[in-house]
């Protein structure tokens, strides 16, 4: 056993696979933590693998560039979460089959619980942040209805972990976990509110206030609202492990009220 | 009595504040002084020449056994479909503070079955909606009663909404923004906060007024000498005694709650009703009709659930006076707030 005190990095160097790490942190200068030429990490060669992404130096880039990555993070994590749950056949039958294996062995370390996991580790609340304003936005069109969504969008992803929380208490996974999934989860919602409230609208100003157009463009709310409802529903459900009437029905009557508010209003 | 351990230093005073002052005394840290020590612990080896006490590690297998953390049990979740309850477990290991929120998670852990059939039982007449009348901890949950009453709450915000995107949207094919007056529409908003504070206060406060009728009315007839947790074994009968399951407050904000699944087939059919009341004046004599109809159906539910049966008994309790009176208020606030 050595004295040698493991740093707290993220990433979680190893030092013990690297024996000559001491020569290599002798021959950096701490005078200027803020160096690149002096980084710390870029003086261990070979666990270069292990330094994680999330060793963010926002301090020596530009605001566009940490926006940009920001941004790439968000959207890696969408393609975990919610892009591959679209509501499709081939989707249907897969989760069908999802659900009878993890029914007959939900071992704490089968690979969905891992990669549950692994989506928790890299939670963050900016996505949930940037979908309900764009939400509120689109559904109050920058009224005063804004502030009330804005709130009401919280409250509900509040009302929805905490529901998760309370049925699952021997998951290892927080609030805050889940209201960051919850918030990924309510990106199909963004879109509802997208289509329902600008592209529909410019679609019904091109065609004119015609009977049938109006009939149509309702019927494509309507159906646009039943699409992204069971998607949001797959996703969280997949994400969060839960299976049930009694854990997906709650989150399934929160999220059906995010979608109606974007097609009624 | 000198320590032997510091050899050098015996018998050397500097008159001086320091070490040396202490060395006749019992070392604190030592193994054999230590009040916490047993006789499993086991002594790290002292590697470090620079440590200061000597650290006592109690055996491996103890502190197992102590701190669990609960992500790593093999507890199975009743609604993921396992059969260990997890009320049980809790129980086992001791009760938890209400100040957490796992506290709570127990009136949560139902099986998909269990909300199933007491919310069928709900509906149906003459059924009990919990197991058996006898008092179970394990029995009681809140999960009904919220997101039941939470239902009632959206289908009462999302029906009227919809009865307008049919009726305007599709089969006539207007702007809803331009054929539905505004007043119209913001009523379905202001539905919205008084249902949400009607169904609150009935589903979560009238139990608890309820309930402390129910104590009082108890305390009488204990004091008068009649039975109360049990069904009278006379033939007269003459007090009705109140179910075990409604004499604690989650018990009876479950009666309550599953006592609320009627409206979720009458709000629906009132908004039909109220949207031809522009057409047919008799409409309005219809919804009364109706609600009348769901009082009797929830009056004789909360009496099921509230009274027990058997034996003849011919006498309401003082409690489902007052059951009944706030249900009567309950129904007409309805009316007025909603329609």
């Amino acid at each position: 056993m050595s004295d040698y005190i493991e740093p707290d990095t993220p990433g979680g160097v190893n030092h013990h696979s690297n024996l000559n790490n001491n020569d290599n942190l002798s021959n950096v200068d701490i005078s200027n933590p803020f160096d690149d030429n002096n980084n710390i990490a870029s003086a261990v060669p070979a666990d270069s693998d292990n330094v994680s992404k999330n060793t963010r130096g926002t301090l020596d880039e530009n605001v566009l560039e940490t926006l940009r990555r920001d941004l790439f993070e968000i959207n890696s994590t969408l393609k975990k979460v919610v892009y591959p749950h679209f509501p499709s056949r081939q989707l249907l039958s897969s989760t069908s089959t999802m659900v009878n294996e993890s029914l007959s062995s939900s071992s704490p370390t089968s690979p969905n619980n891992q990669s549950i996991e692994d989506i928790s580790a890299n939670c963050d609340l900016w996505a949930p942040l940037i979908f309900v304003i764009t939400y509120s936005l689109c559904v109050s069109h920058a009224h005063t209805l804004f502030s009330s969504l804005f709130v009401l969008c919280w409250i509900l992803l509040l009302i929805m972990s905490l529901h998760m929380r309370l049925t699952k208490p021997y998951e290892n996974v927080n609030m805050i976990t889940y209201i960051s999934l919850s918030g990924y989860c309510i990106f199909p919602q963004v879109i509802n509110a997208i289509i329902s409230q600008i592209i529909f609208p410019i679609l019904l100003k091109m065609i004119g206030n015609r009977h049938w157009s109006i009939r149509i463009i309702t019927l494509l709310k309507l159906i646009t609202l039943i699409l992204c409802e069971l998607w949001s529903l797959t996703s969280i459900s997949l994400v969060t492990n839960s299976r049930g009437l009694i854990q997906i029905f709650p989150l399934g009557l929160c999220l059906l009220g995010l979608g109606w508010l974007a097609t009624i209003l | 009595m000198s320590n032997p351990k510091y050899g050098a230093l015996n018998g050397v005073d500097d008159d001086l504040d320091g070490v040396d002052d202490f060395l006749d005394e019992p070392n604190p840290f030592d193994d054999t002084q230590n009040g916490t020590s047993n006789s499993n612990a086991t002594v790290a080896p002292d590697l470090d020449t620079k440590s200061m006490a000597t650290a006592v590690l109690p055996d491996y297998s103890e502190i197992s056994g102590i701190q669990q953390e609960p992500g790593n049990e093999p507890y199975g979740n009743v609604n993921n479909g396992s059969s260990v309850n997890v009320n049980r477990t809790t129980t086992e290991r001791g009760e938890l503070p209400p100040g957490l929120i796992n506290y709570y998670s127990k009136f949560f852990q139902l099986s998909t079955e269990t909300f199933k059939g007491r919310f069928l039982r709900s509906l149906k007449i003459n059924q009990l909606i919990f197991e058996s009348e006898s008092y179970n901890p394990e029995s009681r949950e809140l999960f009904g009663a919220i997101w039941i009453t939470c239902t009632i709450v959206l289908v009462k915000f999302i029906f009227p909404g919809l009865i307008n995107l049919m009726h305007y949207g599709i089969i006539k094919g207007e702007k809803i923004s331009e054929s539905v007056p505004t007043n119209d529409r913001d009523k379905i908003y202001w539905n919205l906060i008084h249902s949400i504070w009607l169904f609150g206060i009935y589903s979560f406060v009238v139990p608890f007024i309820v309930l402390q009728i129910i104590l009082k009315d108890d305390t009488n007839g204990e004091e008068n000498g009649l039975p109360q947790s049990e069904p009278t074994g006379d033939a007269g009968g003459r007090h009705m005694t109140i179910n075990a399951n409604a004499k604690n407050l989650i018990g009876l904000i479950t009666v309550y709650g599953y006592g609320n699944s009627i409206w979720l087939f009458i709000l629906p059919i009132l908004d039909i009703t109220n949207s031809l009341a522009t057409r047919f004046k008799t409409a309005i004599a219809v919804e009364w009709a109706i609600i009348a109809l769901a009082y009797v159906k929830t009056a004789q539910y909360m009496n099921m659930q509230i009274c027990n049966r058997g034996n003849g008994h011919v006498r309401l309790p003082f409690t489902m006076i007052f059951v009944l009176g706030f249900h009567i208020i309950f129904s007409v606030l309805l009316m007025f707030t909603l329609y």
